[in-house]
């Protein structure tokens, strides 16, 4: 077994995932991460799969993957996801399969098999990726609030679920922070959003790593079904 | 895989589970009005099967099934309905 602690981290290619594996790495974690394409940047102790969060049998692989090597899961920062900015009367319902696919299918299946590895040596933590869309209501972005509606439902039943195999399951709600994720948000949609909350400035990566940090943490036995929202929703 | 050996693996599982009854073989109630297991403890077994069987016969199943908890179709309502269950989705799956 693996003397460091082990974390996986789905969508490490590129903006938050990457940001949270590379520093949990300068932490002391070995790293696995995931994403659909091949990642085009590499460190020591960390190790990159192609796999798609929402695909049963890749995601039990990725599982095995780990158990095989290090024996042991610490970690799991459900952090793959999708997003796409439209009016809920112009939106192909394609485009709801797709958000919820990645987002709640993927959440649900990493989480499930992730815990079942961590049931093993009775310790785990578990973190999810919300938004501060959910509390806002925002509107335009109706599949991803609900998709990231049902993360956090599944964060507070899992949390009640995975208690007695010493499991927590929490989850981050950020703000908008310059990614992929919402390059595509049009400026003034932006500033709209950013008006209605407390804080008004754009997150960063670092603001999720803190919190993540605080969440892992071996004091934080008693955190669990948690949503923490940044910028004060 | 044969059905005795699969019993045999549950068998040990089962004896293992704090409040064990003395005697476990396949006619052992697991879970359900007649049976000892909690949920918490049901998952457990049903996990412990799950990765046994993996290492046993380098074969990934899970026993996901929307009737755990059911009192009357349950596959884990005692050990032979989980051995059974398992040589059932075990001939589904290919191997891993």
């Amino acid at each position: 077994m693996s003397e460091q602690p082990v974390a996986l981290v789905t969508g490490s290619r590129t903006g938050i995932g990457r940001y949270v594996a590379e520093q949990l790495v300068a932490t002391g974690y070995q790293v696995v991460g995931c994403s659909r394409q091949p990642a085009d940047w590499t460190l020591e102790g960390y190790t990159h799969f192609e796999a798609d969060v929402a695909d049963e049998s890749q995601v039990k692989a990725l599982l095995a993957n780990i158990r095989r090597k290090y024996k042991r899961l610490d970690v799991a920062f459900n952090n793959a996801g999708v997003a796409s900015m439209n009016h809920s009367l112009l939106m192909p319902v394609a485009t709801l399969d797709r958000i919820m696919s990645i987002n709640v299918r993927g959440t649900f299946l990493v989480s499930r098999e992730s815990a079942k590895l961590m049931r093993q040596r009775k310790w785990g933590r578990i973190v999810n990726l919300s938004t501060v869309a959910v509390p806002l209501s925002l509107e335009g972005e109706a599949a991803y609030v609900a998709s990231k509606s049902a993360v956090e439902g599944l964060t507070r039943v899992m949390s009640r679920e995975l208690a007695g195999l010493g499991i927590t399951v929490n989850a981050i709600g950020p703000g908008p922070i310059e990614t992929d994720l919402i390059r595509s948000v049009p400026k003034a949609a932006m500033q709209s959003l950013l008006s209605r909350l407390p804080i008004h400035g754009m997150g960063s990566p670092e603001d999720v790593f803190h919190v993540l940090q605080f969440l892992i943490d071996r004091k934080s036995d008693c955190i669990t079904g948690q949503v923490i929202y940044l910028g004060g929703a | 895989m044969e059905r005795r050996e699969v019993v045999d693996i549950i068998c040990q599982i089962v004896r293992e589970v704090p409040g064990a009854p003395g005697t476990i073989d396949e006619n052992t109630r697991l879970f359900g009005s007649e049976g000892f297991l909690d949920s918490l403890k049901l998952v457990n077994v049903v996990l412990d099967t799950e990765q046994q069987i993996n290492d046993s016969y380098n074969l990934a199943i899970s026993l996901a099934d929307d009737r755990s908890v059911s009192q009357k179709r349950s596959p884990f309502r005692s050990v032979a309905s989980l051995a059974d269950y398992v040589l059932a989705v075990a001939a589904e799956q290919p191997r891993a």
